[in-house]
């Protein structure tokens, strides 16, 4: 048995030459055309018809009391207080994430790409000032160009190329911050131990960070600055919280709903898990499951969001990343109150955060640094979860 | 497609090939099953918002490329040009190719490339218990087959 075994692998093994993107486009695929398409489906409409109705006819009448299967009610739901939150214009947040529990197994580590320092999104698209692995190896030699390590962030302008990320012990960080979604911006602040209060600001396309690393700040100012890309920022992100922790985070970052971090497209199952109050407020909560195909593409991301959400998977895969579980706490007015989520790694690993929304549609305008405006929210406005309770007499 | 599609399709590529083209390989051999896993891939290029909302896409690509495949009567081939110098029984190559298209999959997939049964059934949409038992008959023919040329 073992033999043949080893035969048949010997006999398989060998690299596979894949097919690339280029030949994928190229190409149009080998299904028949429209027209036999069309009748090929008729027929099958035909015998459809023919077959299955008085099958499905002899079924239904025998079960005339059938309600909609419970997975894609609650589906519905959670979809539905997604719209809903989402349609609020801005919430607030209060988070806590816990590090990443330890392995079974031993870990793997992963190499971060290298990035510009201080590199405007303006002088082109984000992809363009993040480099690859293969980058870093070219350019670990003298000479100008990366090197490895983390030393020129403060407002520099050179490139950043950590060598090695582990998966990392992680960090138990905590904060609270204002999202606005549409247009996306966001403004968090998060106390990171070791490194004191830290405040980012994130616009889908660039990032700010206040304390720090400064990334994205003008040299020598505290405030201000051009941005710098979102992609490059996951390599101080991960190399600060570990790979695990850090590429979960970037994945919030990146996401156009910040720390929503809910995307309809990825949502294809959910159940009713049970009940409970978030700040005083009855729930329902629900628990949904992602995988990572179903995390790489995010409805509404731009090239910059998508790139770091690439990024961040990619690293996350690395990893031994299965998939994300939230849990999703849904009040009666149909918001998202409070997720859960907890990021699960092939060694028994996991992650866990949580997050909690308030103050819907009156959390007021997040301005990135040099913007002009009006912050606070309108005069009068009333969240509804802080509206009184209507009372019945 | 748009940008952001683009950059989800490419993740998609390179999260799925792998899986994609080994499965068509078992199934088709080297050629046929590269050609199909092309062919399911451009599909999903061209409708790619259907596919991406798919709850499993690369099970259903695996449709396409088998699909795809069908209307091409070329025989089912494992032999490389480089097989040429191989530590493996040579006839292996012919018996592979006779098996049942299933008991095939299942013999390649887990011997050849070390997938576990659930991993088969998830992209093929087989159960795993049938995957199993495809797998046995699958190396029970080989066995007997290999000791026939052993012993012939």
């Amino acid at each position: 048995m073992a033999d043949l075994s080893e035969d048949i692998h010997s006999l398989i093994q060998g690299g596979i030459d894949p097919v690339t993107f280029e030949e994928i486009r190229n190409r149009r695929h080998g299904l028949r055309p429209p027209r036999q398409r069309i009748v090929a489906r008729v027929a099958s409409v035909v015998v459809f018809l023919a077959v299955a109705v008085p099958v499905i006819l002899a079924v239904s009448s025998a079960r005339s009391t059938t309600s909609p299967k419970a997975g894609g009610l609650a589906r519905h739901r959670v979809i539905a207080a997604l719209d809903t939150t989402i349609a609020s214009g801005s919430f607030d947040i209060t988070f806590s994430q816990q590090p990443p529990t330890s392995p079974t197994t031993p870990t793997t580590t992963t190499t971060a790409p290298c990035y510009q320092s201080g590199a405007n999104s303006s002088t082109g698209p984000a992809s363009s000032v993040v480099g690859t692995p293969t980058t870093i190896a070219e350019r670990t030699t003298p000479g100008p160009g990366p090197s490895p390590g983390i030393g020129t962030v403060a407002g520099g302008t050179g490139w950043i190329c950590p060598a090695s990320i582990g998966a990392g012990p992680g960090l138990a960080i905590s904060g609270q911050g204002t999202v606005d979604t549409n247009p996306f911006a966001m403004v968090v602040g998060t106390e990171v131990p070791g490194f004191g209060q830290i405040t980012l600001r994130d616009d889908g396309t660039d990032i700010w960070e206040l304390g720090g690393g400064d990334y994205g700040l003008a040299p020598g100012s505290t405030d201000s600055g051009p941005g710098s890309s979102l992609p490059g920022f996951s390599s101080l992100v991960e190399s600060t919280l570990g790979a695990r922790q850090g590429a979960s985070d970037m994945m919030v970052l990146a996401n156009p709903t910040g720390y929503l971090e809910l995307d309809e497209n990825a949502i294809t199952n959910a159940d009713q898990i049970g009940t409970g109050t978030v700040d005083g407020s009855p729930v329902t909560v629900y628990q949904v499951t992602l995988s990572p195909d179903q995390e790489a593409t995010v409805t509404g991301a731009n090239t910059a969001e998508a790139t770091a959400i690439q990024d961040a998977l990619g690293v996350l895969k690395q990893q031994g990343y299965t998939g994300t579980t939230v849990k999703i706490s849904i009040d009666a007015a149909g918001f998202i109150r409070q997720t859960v989520a907890t990021a699960s790694f092939s060694d028994g690993s996991s992650q866990t955060g949580e997050t909690t929304f308030s103050d819907f549609g009156c959390a007021g305008t997040v301005l990135m640094p040099g913007q002009q405006g009006a912050s606070s929210p309108p005069p009068g406005c009333v969240s509804p979860d802080t509206a009184p309770s209507p009372t019945t007499s | 497609m748009n940008e952001a599609d683009e950059v989800g399709f490419r993740a998609f590529v390179v999260t799925a090939e792998p899986r994609l083209h080994r499965a068509l390989v078992a199934s088709l051999g080297w050629d046929r099953g590269r050609e199909a896993t092309a062919d399911a891939l451009a599909y999903a290029w061209e409708h790619w918002p259907r596919v991406r909302s798919m709850t499993n896409p690369a099970g259903y690509l695996y449709r396409v490329g088998q699909s795809s495949a069908r209307r091409r009567r070329v025989p089912v081939l494992f032999e490389r040009p480089e097989h040429t110098d191989s530590l493996y029984e040579p006839s292996l190559i012919r018996l592979l190719a006779e098996l049942p298209e299933r008991q095939r999959i299942a013999v390649v997939l887990v011997h050849g490339f070390h997938w576990t049964t659930r991993e088969v059934s998830d992209l093929t949409g087989i159960a795993p218990s049938t995957v199993h038992t495809h797998l046995e008959r699958g190396l029970s023919k080989l066995r007997a087959a290999l000791e026939v040329v052993d012993h012939g």
